[in-house]
C-alpha cells in the first residue's frame, strides 16, 4: 500500500522543503512513483483490481523513474506549501468543461446560480459550497448535454403549419377557412421545435376593415409581441406576415393578436381580423446530416463490434477524459451497471450509453477536482500526482481541464519534470484559452465582471451605453491580455502610454484618427496613463451619479496594493450624495478627514483617488466638477510622494513594491483558490522578488509559480476541518 | 385551450398588469382538499429602511400607516407591524454590517467573520423545510433579483456567501437563490410537462434513481481517501442527492396547471414582479410551503432613477440625516413595500375554500439593518403578514418594549407551521402578543 498512499515525500517533522526532495527521489527510486493518486499512471490496467482496492491503488505500470523537478530557487527553507479544500468547479469551469468534452454547451449551466466569492475570486474552495439546487442543475445539465450530443441528427430544418380554424382563439369563432377574431384576443398553438436556433414565425391573415385603419396584429411567441404589423389585406388576398426570432428547442407557443378592435354598431363600422393559418419554420441555415458530435464520441460501431463493448470502449475513453485522470476497471463496471439499465429498459444503445455518460459528469470525480489525501498523518507535505498537477495548471491557465498533450505528460509523467512543466506553460499561455486569465483573473481583480450590474444614472450620464460599456471593457481586458503575453510588463501595466481603443472609445476619449475596430493608440494629449487612466476602472470605482475618491482610493489599496484599509469605526458613516453648496468634494473629504477618527484612513485612501477626480463617473475627461469648481487632482502619498493626476499616481504606484507584491499575491489566491496565510508569505515574497527580476513579466511570474512548492505540493489536511 | 388563455394572462401580468383574480381563480384549488396548508415566505430588503418614515406612532389596532407602511392600506387588517425587536447575532465583529446582517437575517446566529470560513446557522426557513417540505416537491424555494456579480470583497472581510444567501441548510451551508423567472419557471414545472407520457415518466425516474444511487455509492467509495474537509464538501452532495431523492418518490404527490413560461426580457420591476408572481403559483400550487425572497443582495448600491431618486441605494442609505437623503429613501422603502403589498394581495386572492393563501401564510418582511446610517441590529423594521390559519392576531401594530430577539418572533412563527423550533439562534422562547 506505500504507492497507494501517495508519494510521502517528508513527515511532518521534517520541515525542510529542500531535505524532502532526497526523499522522494529516494522513493522514486524505490519504485513506488510520484504516482500517488487513484488510477494515475499511463492506462488502466486490464487485470481486474479488487473493488476495494480500486480507488486509492494505482495501476502498476508507472513509467520509467523520472527526475524530480529540481529543488529550485523557489523554495522556503521549512515551508509549508498548505492544503486546498476539495474544489468544486465554478460555473465557469463547469460550462468550459462540459463544452470541451463533448462539443456542446449547456444552457443549463448557465442558468447555475452565482458562485460564491471569498478573497474577491469565485474560484475559492470553502467557498463553492454544494447545494441542493446545484445538485439538481446538474443532473439537469448532465441530461441536457448528453441528449444534444445523441440527438439523431442535428436538426432538421420543417414547416410546421396549423390552420387557425382547427385551433380555438381567446375570442371570436371559426369562420370557413378563417379564425375570426372580432374583438381584441389571441389565436395560438404550441408547436415542439426542434433545437436552438433561428426560426421563421409565419401568419396569413386579412383585415375586415372598418373605417380607414387596417387592423394592428402582432406576431406572439411564448405570449409576447415579436412583431407589430398592419394587417391592410382584404379576403380575396390574404398576406403572409413574418418575423424572426430565435427559439429554444421545446414547447413554445406561437401566435398572433388582434389589438384594435373596432365597433361603432350606429355607423356600422366593424373591424375584425381574420387568421388564414400559423406556422414555424426552422431552425433556419443548418445543414440536416448525422450529428458530428455524436461521430466523435461514439468512437466505435455497436454493429460491429458489440453494443457492450462499443459502451465500454467509449466510456473507457471519455471518463478519464472527464474525470482527468486514468480510470480503472472497476470505476468503468460500474457505469456499465448504468448502462445495462437503461439498455435493459430502453432497448436502445444510445438510452443506456447516454445514461453512463451522465453517470460520469455527476460522479464527485467529476464535479470536483480531486486530490487525494494521500497520508492520514496532518501536516505531511507531498507532491501531486501528475494528472492532480495538469488539472491544477489546466484550470489556472485555461479554467478548463487538461488537453491531449498536458495529459499526455501526465500519463508519462514527463510533467514532473522541470523543463516538461515549464515547456507546458509556456505552451498553454500561447494558446488561446488562455483568455480565460483575462475573463476569470482579471475580470475579477480588477472589477470589470461589476459591469453587468453597474449603474450609471441615465440623466447625467446619457452616453453611457452598452456600446460604450463593451467598449471599456474591452479596452481594460485587452490591455491585460498584452501584459499576459509579455508585450507589456506588469509595471506598464500602470505607466502604458499607448491604450487599445476603437472608434467609440477614442471618441470618448478625444482621440482622432485610427479605425472601427480596436487598435493600437497613442495616448499622448490625453491625460490618460495606463490601467488608472482607463474608462473602465474610473467608472467601476464610481457611484451611479458621481464619483468617489475614496472608492477609487480604496481600490488602489486593496487590488493594486494589497494593503486594505482599516475599516471605518463604527458610527461613521459616508458622504452625503448630494452636492452641498458649501464646497467642493475634496473640501467635504478634507474635512472628514479632520476628524482625528478618520484621518488615519483617509490618509491612505483619498489623495489617492483625488489624483484621479479628473475622470467623471464614466470615465469622461473634465476640468472642473459636477459642482461646477475646478479640479484639484494633487495630493500627498503618506511616503510624502507628491502626486497630480493620474501619470504622477502610475508612477508612484509602480515604484511601491507593494504593487508587484499584490499582483503576485491575486495570481497565488486565484491559482490555488485559497487565501494566503501566514506560511505562505515567503512564498510569496520569493515570487515578487523573481517577478522583479524579470523585467516584471507577467508570463515569467506565472512560470515561476506554477514551479513553486505551494503548486505543486500538498500538505495533508490538519485536523478539525469544516464543522 | 384554455392554458393558451392561461398563458397569456400571465404573460401580460409579467409584463406590466397585475395578475388578475379570475386567473388566479382557474387554476386548481391545490389546498382546498386541506384547509389548513401553512406556508411561511421570507422577504428581504436591503439596507435598512428609513425608520421615521416607516414606524406607527400608536400601537394596537388603530395605529395610523406611515408614508413607508401605506402600501399596506388594502391588506392591513392582515399585517401585523412588529417594532422593538432585535437581532443581536448579527452584530458583527468589527465593520460589515450588511454582510453579517444578512447572514444572520433570518438564522439569528453570529457569522463568522472571514472570506473563506463560512459559518452562521440554520435559517429558520429551513428549519421548518426540515419538517415540512416533506409533503411538497420542493422543500423550499429560494429567490432572489440580484445574481451578485464576483468581483473585489463583499463586506469588509465577510464573505460574498454571507452577503447573497438568506436561507441556511445547516451552518455551514449557504442556499443560493435563483434569479431567472424562466430557469424558476422550468424547475417547478419540469415535472408537469403534459407532453411526456406516463411510460416516459416511469422510465426516467428510473435512470434518475440509477444514477443518484451510482453517485452515492461514488461518493462512498472516494469519501475515506479524503481529509475531513474534502469530506464535509461530499457530504453536501450527499443532501443534494437525498433532496433529489425525495422528490423523485413524491413527484405525483401535485397537479396543477403548467403556465407560460415567463418572458426573457424584463426590467427591474418587471422582474421583482415575476418573481413575486412565482411565488404565488409555487404556494398556490402546493410545489412548495416555504419560499424566501431576496429583493436585493446585501448593500446593494442599486439606482433607483425610474423613481426619480439620484444615486445608489447603498451610498443614500448612509443618509448622515440630510433631508434630500431622507426623502429618497423613503421613496425606495415606499416601493419596497409596495412590492411586498403586491405578493400580499396576490396571495390574498387565491382562495382556498373560505380562507386564501395569505390567511394560512405567515409573510416575514425586514432588512439586514434597521438604518443604513446606524447599522444597528435593535429596533428592526419588521412585518408580518397573514394569520397562519388564525395563529396570528393581525391588523395591528404591537411594539416591544425590551428588544426581544427576532429568533423569539421566528420561533412563533414556526409554531403556526407546527414547527417545533425551541433553540433556534438566539431565541429565548416564542414571543407573546402575536395572538
Amino acid at each position: 500500500m506505500l504507492g497507494g498512499l501517495g508519494v510521502r515525500v517528508c513527515s511532518s517533522g521534517l520541515r525542510g522543503v529542500g531535505s524532502c526532495w532526497s526523499g522522494l527521489v529516494l522513493l522514486l527510486a524505490l519504485g513506488c512513483g510520484a504516482s500517488g493518486s487513484e488510477g494515475d499512471g499511463s492506462k488502466a490496467d486490464t487485470a481486474k483490481p479488487d473493488p476495494d482496492e480500486t480507488v486509492d491503488t494505482p495501476p502498476k505500470d508507472s513509467g520509467p523513474v523520472r527526475t524530480p523537478v529540481a529543488p529550485g530557487k523557489l523554495q522556503v527553507a521549512g515551508g509549508d506549501p498548505g492544503n486546498v479544500t476539495l474544489r468544486r468547479l465554478n460555473r465557469t469551469e463547469y460550462a468550459n468543461t462540459l463544452y470541451d468534452l463533448l462539443g456542446v454547451r449547456s444552457e443549463t449551466a448557465r442558468e447555475f446560480p452565482s458562485d460564491d466569492v471569498g478573497h474577491g475570486f469565485d474560484n475559492i474552495a470553502d467557498v463553492l459550497t454544494m447545494s441542493p439546487l446545484l445538485t439538481e442543475m446538474y443532473g439537469k445539465a448532465a441530461n441536457e448535454v448528453i441528449s444534444k450530443v445523441f440527438a439523431q441528427s442535428t436538426a432538421t430544418p420543417q414547416v410546421q403549419h396549423v390552420e387557425a380554424e382547427t385551433l380555438v382563439g381567446t375570442v371570436g369563432a371559426a369562420l370557413e377557412d378563417f379564425w375570426l377574431l372580432f374583438s381584441n384576443g389571441t389565436i395560438e398553438h404550441s408547436p415542439t421545435v426542434p433545437a436552438q436556433g433561428l426560426y421563421e414565425v409565419r401568419v396569413r391573415a386579412f383585415c375586415d376593415q372598418g373605417g380607414a385603419e387596417g387592423c394592428e396584429m402582432s406576431l406572439d411567441v411564448d405570449g409576447l409581441a415579436a412583431e407589430t404589423v398592419t394587417v391592410t389585406a382584404v379576403q380575396s388576398a390574404p398576406a403572409v406576415h413574418s418575423v424572426q426570432v430565435e427559439l429554444k428547442g421545446g414547447v413554445h407557443s406561437i401566435g398572433a393578436s388582434f389589438l384594435n378592435d373596432f365597433y361603432d354598431a350606429i355607423a356600422g363600422v366593424d373591424r375584425n381580423l381574420l387568421v388564414d393559418w400559423i406556422e414555424v419554420e426552422g431552425p433556419l441555415g443548418v445543414e440536416p446530416g448525422p450529428n458530428p458530435l455524436t461521430a466523435r464520441l461514439l468512437t466505435c460501431d455497436p454493429v460491429t463490434i458489440g453494443e457492450s463493448e462499443c459502451a465500454r470502449h467509449v466510456l473507457e475513453e471519455f471518463t478519464p477524459r472527464a474525470w482527468r485522470r486514468p480510470t480503472v476497471d472497476s470505476e468503468i463496471d460500474k457505469l456499465m451497471d448504468l448502462y445495462q439499465v437503461a439498455r435493459a429498459e430502453d432497448g436502445d444503445f444510445l438510452a443506456g450509453l447516454g445514461l453512463a455518460l451522465e453517470g460520469v459528469l455527476m460522479s464527485p470525480h467529476f464535479l470536483f477536482r480531486v486530490e487525494l489525501q494521500a497520508d492520514p498523518s496532518p501536516g505531511d507535505i507531498v507532491l501531486l500526482s501528475p494528472h492532480e498537477l495538469a488539472t491544477r495548471l489546466s484550470y489556472f491557465l485555461w479554467s478548463t481541464l487538461p488537453d491531449p498533450e498536458l495529459r499526455a505528460a501526465a500519463d508519462d509523467s514527463s510533467l514532473l519534470e522541470a523543463a516538461t512543466l515549464m515547456a507546458q506553460v509556456r505552451r498553454m499561455l500561447a494558446d488561446e484559452k488562455s483568455r480565460a486569465l483575462v475573463d476569470n483573473f482579471a475580470s475579477q481583480w480588477l472589477f470589470l465582471r461589476e459591469f453587468d450590474e453597474h449603474q450609471a444614472e441615465y440623466a447625467l450620464f446619457p452616453a453611457f451605453d452598452e456600446t460604450l460599456k463593451g467598449a471599456m471593457r474591452k479596452e481594460t481586458e485587452l490591455m491585460f491580455a498584452r501584459a499576459l503575453d509579455g508585450t507589456l510588463s506588469v509595471e506598464q501595466l500602470l505607466t502604458s502610454d499607448y491604450t487599445l481603443a476603437n472608434d467609440r472609445l477614442r471618441a470618448f476619449y478625444g482621440i482622432g484618427g485610427g479605425t472601427a475596430e480596436f487598435a493600437k493608440v497613442s495616448l499622448a494629449g490625453t491625460n490618460r496613463t495606463g490601467l488608472l487612466g482607463q474608462a473602465a476602472i474610473q467608472t467601476l470605482t464610481s457611484y451611479p451619479a458621481r464619483t468617489s475618491p475614496v472608492k477609487r482610493g480604496k481600490f488602489i489599496l486593496e487590488q493594486l496594493l494589497c494593503s486594505p484599509p482599516p475599516p471605518p469605526p463604527p458610527g461613521v458613516e459616508g458622504l452625503a450624495s448630494e452636492a452641498m453648496p458649501t464646497g467642493t468634494l475634496r473640501q467635504r473629504l478634507e474635512a472628514h478627514r479632520a476628524e482625528p477618527t478618520c484621518a488615519g484612513c483617509h490618509q491612505l485612501m483619498d489623495p489617492l483617488g483625488f489624483a484621479l477626480e479628473n475622470f467623471d463617473a464614466i470615465g469622461a475627461y473634465r476640468s472642473d466638477d459636477s459642482g461646477g469648481f475646478p479640479i484639484d487632482a494633487s495630493g500627498t502619498l503618506t511616503d510624502g510622494t507628491q502626486v497630480s493626476g493620474v501619470a504622477d499616481l502610475a508612477q508612484a504606484l509602480k515604484n511601491d513594491p507593494r504593487y508587484a507584491r499584490c499582483v503576485t499575491e491575486k495570481l497565488f489566491v486565484y491559482a490555488l483558490g485559497r487565501g494566503v496565510t501566514e506560511k505562505d508569505t515567503d512564498y510569496v515574497d520569493l515570487l515578487s522578488e523573481q517577478l522583479a527580476q524579470s523585467a516584471f513579466s507577467l508570463p515569467d511570474l506565472l512560470v515561476e509559480l506554477v514551479q513553486s512548492d505551494t503548486f505543486r505540493m500538498r500538505s495533508s489536511e490538519t485536523a478539525g476541518g469544516k464543522q | 385551450m384554455r392554458y393558451q388563455r392561461l398563458s397569456r394572462r400571465w404573460v401580460l401580468g409579467g409584463a406590466g398588469a397585475s395578475l388578475t383574480l379570475p386567473f388566479l381563480e382557474s387554476l386548481p384549488q391545490a389546498g382546498a382538499q386541506s384547509a389548513a396548508l401553512k406556508r411561511l415566505v421570507v422577504f428581504y430588503v436591503p439596507n435598512g429602511i428609513h425608520m421615521a418614515s416607516w414606524t406607527p406612532a400608536t400601537e394596537g389596532p388603530d395605529y395610523a400607516l406611515t408614508p413607508i407602511l401605506a402600501p399596506l392600506a388594502n391588506v392591513r387588517n392582515k399585517v401585523l407591524v412588529v417594532s422593538g425587536l432585535a437581532n443581536e447575532p448579527a452584530i458583527p465583529d468589527g465593520p460589515g454590517d450588511h454582510a453579517s446582517g444578512t447572514g444572520a437575517f433570518i438564522t439569528c446566529a453570529h457569522p463568522n467573520k472571514s472570506e473563506t470560513e463560512i459559518v452562521s446557522g440554520i435559517s429558520i426557513d429551513q428549519v421548518v423545510a426540515k419538517e415540512i417540505g416533506g409533503s411538497t416537491l420542493f422543500p423550499s424555494l429560494q429567490l432572489g433579483v440580484d445574481a451578485g456579480t464576483s468581483a473585489g470583497g463583499c463586506d469588509s472581510g465577510y464573505s460574498c456567501a454571507y452577503a447573497r444567501n438568506i436561507s441556511w441548510a445547516d451552518p455551514s451551508t449557504p442556499l443560493p437563490k435563483l434569479t431567472n423567472p424562466g430557469t424558476v419557471y422550468d424547475r417547478l414545472f419540469a415535472g408537469l410537462d403534459p407532453t411526456v407520457s406516463a411510460a416516459d415518466k416511469v422510465r426516467r425516474s428510473l435512470y434518475q434513481t440509477s444514477l443518484l444511487d451510482y453517485v452515492k455509492g461514488d461518493i462512498e467509495t472516494l469519501s475515506p481517501k479524503l481529509g475531513q474537509r474534502d469530506r464535509g464538501k461530499l457530504d453536501e452532495y450527499v443532501t443534494g442527492i437525498r433532496e433529489l431523492e425525495t422528490r423523485l418518490g413524491g413527484a405525483g404527490l401535485i397537479s396543477c396547471d403548467p403556465i407560460a413560461r415567463p418572458a426573457s426580457d424584463y426590467d427591474f420591476v418587471t422582474h421583482v414582479q415575476l418573481m413575486t408572481d412565482l411565488t404565488v403559483v409555487a404556494l398556490q400550487c402546493n410545489l412548495t410551503r416555504v419560499v424566501t425572497f431576496m429583493l436585493g443582495n446585501a448593500a446593494t448600491g442599486r439606482s433607483y432613477d425610474f423613481l426619480g431618486v439620484t444615486g445608489g441605494h447603498h451610498e443614500l442609505s448612509h443618509h448622515q440625516d440630510n433631508p434630500a437623503n431622507l426623502a429618497a429613501l423613503e421613496t425606495i422603502g415606499t416601493w419596497e413595500v409596495q412590492q411586498l403589498a403586491a405578493l400580499l394581495e396576490k396571495m390574498d386572492a387565491v382562495d382556498e375554500g373560505g380562507s386564501s393563501v395569505l390567511d394560512n401564510s405567515a409573510v416575514f418582511f425586514s432588512s439586514e439593518i434597521e438604518d443604513g446610517n446606524s447599522h444597528s441590529h435593535r429596533n428592526m423594521p419588521i412585518v408580518v403578514a397573514g394569520g397562519l390559519g388564525g395563529a396570528l392576531d393581525t391588523g395591528r401594530h404591537v411594539a416591544y418594549k425590551n428588544q426581544e430577539p427576532v429568533a423569539n418572533l421566528l420561533v412563533s412563527l414556526a409554531a403556526g407551521l407546527d414547527v417545533d423550533a425551541a433553540g433556534f439562534g438566539d431565541s429565548t422562547g416564542p414571543l407573546s402578543g402575536l395572538t
